[in-house]
């Protein structure tokens, strides 16, 4: 194994594909804002600068027109009514001058009240007759677009008068003056917002700003304070502004005319919002994207990663021997048909193994009652005894065929090297037994039938011996009458049965029942000859396969082998 | 597991969609708070249509501040989503507002709609400044045929075709013969009404001896027909104001005014009051400065104009709160003429690009009293209220100008004017006839160069002679030798020749 995992390596993963994208994203992202901002500061001032001439063209337009006024000899003359003596002729110079000024004040879109005022004589000529056109008192000084409060509208007003200087000394014959209120101005910056996009208003430090019809004046008023900070002597310029949260460029530019500032602001950030939202969206996406990847890296981490190291931990303790280990908490999905297989292999396993192991066991168990038995020092007796008392008796015949049953019973008996024998040597074997016992004890006959296809058939070692051996341990020795054992040996469907029957006592179903669980049970401690019979079979030819016990036709016990000769079942 | 997968996912998509909607979503919410004040146009929104334009018109005298506040602010918003469309007015100032008005229009300038009085309509018809308006009537003007008598829509018709609105449905009877004068102060001098021109000289003697600043007569230029009712047995009308010719009522003859016996007592008249100081001989050639008198409380009497008593009676007030004015017909019992039902007169330019729109807004107007009080007085709280059915403005600054759009079933009268104002007004086309000149216009295109010549003349050699500035004696012979010389007698034998075609027609 690595020394990282599936999940660090997919997180890392991500995050390499990730991180460049970003960066870059953040460059390309720095640059078109700043180039778009550079591109909105310039048009944006260049809209002011262009609108601030206009106001100043006019107003210097306007300036020229007093210029025009003070020049005429008809507007001068009227200062001296006395030099006009002629009635009509006054009437004519009023009439021309009362048109001059209005044709003057006619001129161009921003209408401004132009008046001229002979203070001798008290009369004035003005272009406008409404009420509260002009101030009813003027300045005692000439003055130069100045700006005055006023409770009807607030205004500009220029005075200039004639002879020079003259104002001061309050002998002035003649003054010309033109008066610009704010709502033409307001008017004209309504119409410049209509045609751009800001708020423009007019600033003066100490004076009331002059706004535009449709002006968000609490905005405005945030930025007041601030624009007290404007050099004087700065003609031009722009600064940011924080309102809320919204920035606000503020572009500045003075007036030549009237010495006022020309401000606009743009919400910068309203502007950019839709490349910010673009940001945050691609922010947030790569956010999800790397939380997606982590959770899926998680999950893949938990789902596979996890049950596969408790998968590899259980096969190396398999490997070491330790048998019994399960996977225990299953996952859904595949890996729990991975577990369950693993779990089925495991136990099989372990069964095998087992199986195995137990029934080397049992037959060398088997082999050591056997070779017991042989030893049994009265058998042997028995049998030689047997044998002497017929040499005696000069029973030749009986004495040889007991010699040669014995040899034949022990040769068949030390033969150990196979552990499977053929059927037909088995009961080679349990033939030469019962002929030893019938010939010693001479109170019973037997009878073997086996069917012919059988007879190759391999089984276990001393598997039927011992159901033998017990008949005449069993059966036969507190009976007095002449018994019989009947060994046969047959075929159903793939089932195997050799049954060994006795005449011998016979057994009700209770004590053949309780020999039955005492064979059946998994005690280890219970020893006996069926149930190593039976466990054997077990271990061999698997769980349907063992012995049964019954009562025989014959009158005694009848036990039963079965196994089944499929070769797949073991 | 699976539902928290799928659970996770979902909410990724869910935020994702949320995201992305919100970015085409976002920035457009302002718009739905934009149409927040229109509140009684319903049954308008069927017939708002798709483009939106701006119309632009020409309007006289100045923006007051609350108009340009009212326009940009409330009265926008409310035809946007009334009509789609936007105004954008030009105020040119009464002092020169024929001579830009008329550069406006020769230049072709893309206005759409303006105002002038009905004499107007015929000369710029014959200029081509203006445009028919039938078909436009008939299909966006229901409302207007429903509130203008069907009579003030004919005098507009030159060649069997409409050339403008006459905006102002109201009495108009003997509109600018009769004379306004202050009635606190004519009581004042212990006078009741004005019956004679010995009345009105009478009030400005006794006024004279106890405040010499007080000031009498203000027109100058208009004024005769005032005149005329107690100077002459006959009933006359004027063509028009500029004062050459006139109607006999009585015997349909068409006349020359300044060669006629009433122009010379006139100009006689008008000659003693020069000298009394009824007329202020410095003030005449100086237009602005007679109305700043006015303004200033300081003038006696006027021209009247059927409701020009209640029309400048704030004026008026605005400098001596106790001022009452009322209009009188001198000779009482002759009777008055209707010339022009309305005299005020909308037309749409030649040049108009969205003359639909003109007459929609026009018709707009005259739709309901919601929009007749919106656009003439204003937002109702805010700068006015309504008293017993009368209206009281909160502000002083006008909008639109109440006259020019006066209509009988609109009509509210101001709460400050006193009943036997109104009642005057209401009553004043009683004892009237319908004047021989109704529905003539008089065709100028034929004798242009001599019109154009002897108004010059008139406005040199006649004008001071009207203003009583030149003396009749001395001055007539020369006056009326130089008028006859620049082609009087060519114009004058076009007008008589026209008005017999009208007057067989009719």
């Amino acid at each position: 194994m690595s020394r990282f995992s599936i999940f660090t390596k997919l997180i890392a993963t991500l995050f390499i594909l990730l991180i460049p994208i970003l960066l870059l994203f953040a460059v390309s992202n720095r640059t078109s804002t700043r180039v778009l901002t550079d591109e909105i500061i310039k048009v944006k001032q260049y809209q002011i600068e262009t609108f601030a001439n206009q106001l100043d063209e006019l107003f210097f337009r306007l300036d020229t027109y007093k210029k025009m006024l003070y020049e005429s000899t008809d507007v001068r003359n009227l200062a001296y009514p006395d030099l006009l003596d002629d009635v009509l002729d006054k009437y004519r110079i009023n009439r021309t001058v009362s048109e001059e000024i209005n044709r003057l004040a006619g001129y161009g879109d921003w209408k401004a009240v132009i008046a001229v005022l002979y203070p001798r004589t008290g009369i004035m000529i003005k272009s406008s007759s409404s009420l509260n056109a002009l101030p009813k008192v003027f300045p005692a000084q000439d003055t130069f677009w100045q700006y005055y409060s006023d409770p009807n509208e607030d205004y500009f007003m220029e005075i200039l008068s004639y002879p020079e200087n003259s104002a001061e000394s309050g002998e002035a014959h003649m003054r010309v003056l033109l008066k610009f209120g704010v709502a033409a101005l307001r008017s004209a910056l309504s119409e410049f917002k209509a045609n751009g996009s800001g708020d423009p208003f007019l600033y003066h430090p100490g004076a009331n700003p002059i706004y535009n019809y449709s002006v968000n004046v609490n905005q405005i008023d945030e930025f007041l304070p601030r624009l007290r900070e404007i050099d004087s002597s700065m003609e031009s310029g722009y600064m940011l502004l924080e309102s809320g949260k919204t920035q606000f460029q503020v572009h500045y530019q003075k007036l030549e005319s009237l010495g006022w500032y020309l401000v606009d602001y743009v919400p910068i950030s309203h502007i950019m919002a839709p490349i910010s939202r673009n940001q945050t969206m691609f922010y947030v996406i790569s956010g999800m994207l790397l939380f997606m990847g982590a959770y899926l890296a998680f999950v893949m981490y938990r789902n596979i990663q996890i049950p596969f190291r408790k998968l590899i931990q259980n096969m190396n303790l398999i490997e070491k021997g330790i048998y019994s280990v399960r996977m225990v908490d299953k996952p859904k999905g595949e890996y729990r048909f991975l577990y369950e297989k693993f779990n089925s292999m495991a136990s099989k396993i372990e069964k095998l193994i087992e199986d195995v192991f137990k029934e080397q066991l049992r037959s060398k168990d088997a082999t050591l009652k056997q070779l017991q038995s042989q030893i049994n020092p009265h058998f042997l007796y028995n049998t030689l005894a047997y044998i002497k008392s017929m040499i005696e008796l000069s029973e030749d015949k009986a004495a040889i065929s007991m010699t040669m049953n014995l040899s034949k019973y022990y040769r068949y008996t030390t033969k150990t090297g196979n552990k499977m024998v053929k059927l037909r040597e088995e009961l080679d074997l349990v033939h030469f037994y019962l002929e030893i016992h019938c010939m010693l004890r001479d109170d019973f006959e037997f009878q073997i039938e086996v069917e012919p296809q059988m007879a190759d058939l391999e089984i276990p070692r001393l598997i039927v011996q011992p159901l033998v051996e017990n008949v005449i341990l069993h059966s036969f020795n507190n009976h007095s009458e002449y018994g019989m054992i009947r060994i046969r040996c047959w075929r159903e469907g793939f089932m195997n049965h050799v049954a060994v029957e006795d005449t011998g006592t016979g057994i009700d179903y209770a004590v053949i029942d309780s020999i039955r669980r005492k064979i059946q049970s998994s005690n280890e401690e219970i020893e006996s000859g069926l149930k190593n019979v039976h466990q054997r079979l077990r271990l061999m030819y698997g769980g349907d396969s063992g012995l049964l016990l019954s009562q025989s036709e014959l009158g005694g016990l009848c036990v039963e082998l079965c196994w089944s000769s499929r070769e797949d079942v073991s | 597991m699976k539902p928290a997968v799928i659970g996770m996912v979902a909410i990724l998509f869910i935020s994702l969609m949320f995201i992305l909607y919100s970015k085409y979503s976002g920035p457009d919410l302002p718009n739905s708070t934009e149409h927040h004040n229109a509140d009684a146009a319903d049954e308008q929104v069927e017939d708002v249509p798709e483009s939106y334009v701006t119309l632009k018109v020409i309007m006289p005298g100045d923006l007051s501040a609350r108009m340009g506040d009212f326009v940009e602010n409330e009265l926008n918003d409310r035809l946007k989503k009334d009509l789609n469309m936007k105004l954008e007015l030009t105020y040119i100032p009464w002092s020169n507002y024929q001579q830009k008005l008329e550069l406006a229009l020769s230049t072709g300038e893309d206005y759409d709609l303006f105002w002038y009085g009905a004499p107007f309509v015929s000369v710029y018809y014959t200029k081509g400044y203006i445009q028919p308006l039938d078909e436009l009537l008939d299909q966006y003007g229901q409302d207007l045929i429903k509130h203008i008598p069907d009579e003030n829509f004919k005098q507009n018709r030159i060649d069997e075709k409409l050339w403008a609105i006459p905006s102002q449905a109201f009495t108009s009877a003997g509109k600018f013969s009769s004379v306004m004068v202050r009635q606190d102060l004519l009581e004042k001098v212990n006078l009741s009404e004005i019956k004679t021109i010995a009345d009105l000289e009478l009030f400005f003697k006794r006024m004279q001896a106890i405040d010499p600043s007080y000031y009498g007569y203000l027109e100058t230029d208009r004024g005769h027909e005032m005149l005329w009712r107690e100077l002459t047995d006959r009933n006359y009308s004027s063509l028009d104001e500029r004062m050459l010719f006139m109607v006999d009522e009585d015997s349909g003859e068409m006349l020359s005014y300044v060669e006629s016996d009433v122009y010379k007592k006139v100009a006689q008249l008008r000659e003693s009051w020069v000298n009394m100081g009824i007329i202020d001989k410095n003030l005449v050639g100086n237009p602005a400065a007679k109305i700043d008198q006015e303004n200033a409380g300081k003038l006696l009497f006027r021209v009247g104009a059927v409701s020009r008593a209640m029309e400048n009676l704030q004026t008026a007030r605005n400098a001596d709160p106790n001022a009452r004015l009322r209009e009188y017909y001198l000779a009482k019992e002759k009777p008055k003429f209707i010339t022009t039902p309305s005299n005020e007169a909308f037309m749409i330019t030649a040049a108009s690009e969205n003359p639909e729109r003109a007459m929609m807004f026009m018709n707009w107007i005259l739709k309901n009293k919601d929009n007749y009080n919106f656009i003439i007085y204003g937002v109702e709280g805010k700068d006015y209220e309504l008293e017993n059915g009368k209206i009281k403005q909160l502000t002083n600054d006008q909008l639109i100008y109440e006259w020019m759009w006066r209509n009988k079933d609109y009509f509210l009268a101001p709460a400050s004017v006193e009943d036997d104002i109104i009642d005057d007004m209401l009553m004043n086309d009683e004892n009237s006839r319908i004047s021989k000149l109704f529905g003539f216009h008089f065709n100028e295109a034929s004798v242009k160069n001599e019109m154009a010549q002897v108004m010059a003349v008139y406005k040199e050699k006649i004008e001071p002679i009207n203003f009583g500035l030149a003396s009749y004696e001395e001055y007539y012979e020369d006056a009326i030798a130089a008028l006859k010389k620049a082609g009087f007698d060519i114009v004058f034998a076009e007008l008589k020749k026209q008005f017999s075609e009208f007057q067989l027609q009719h």
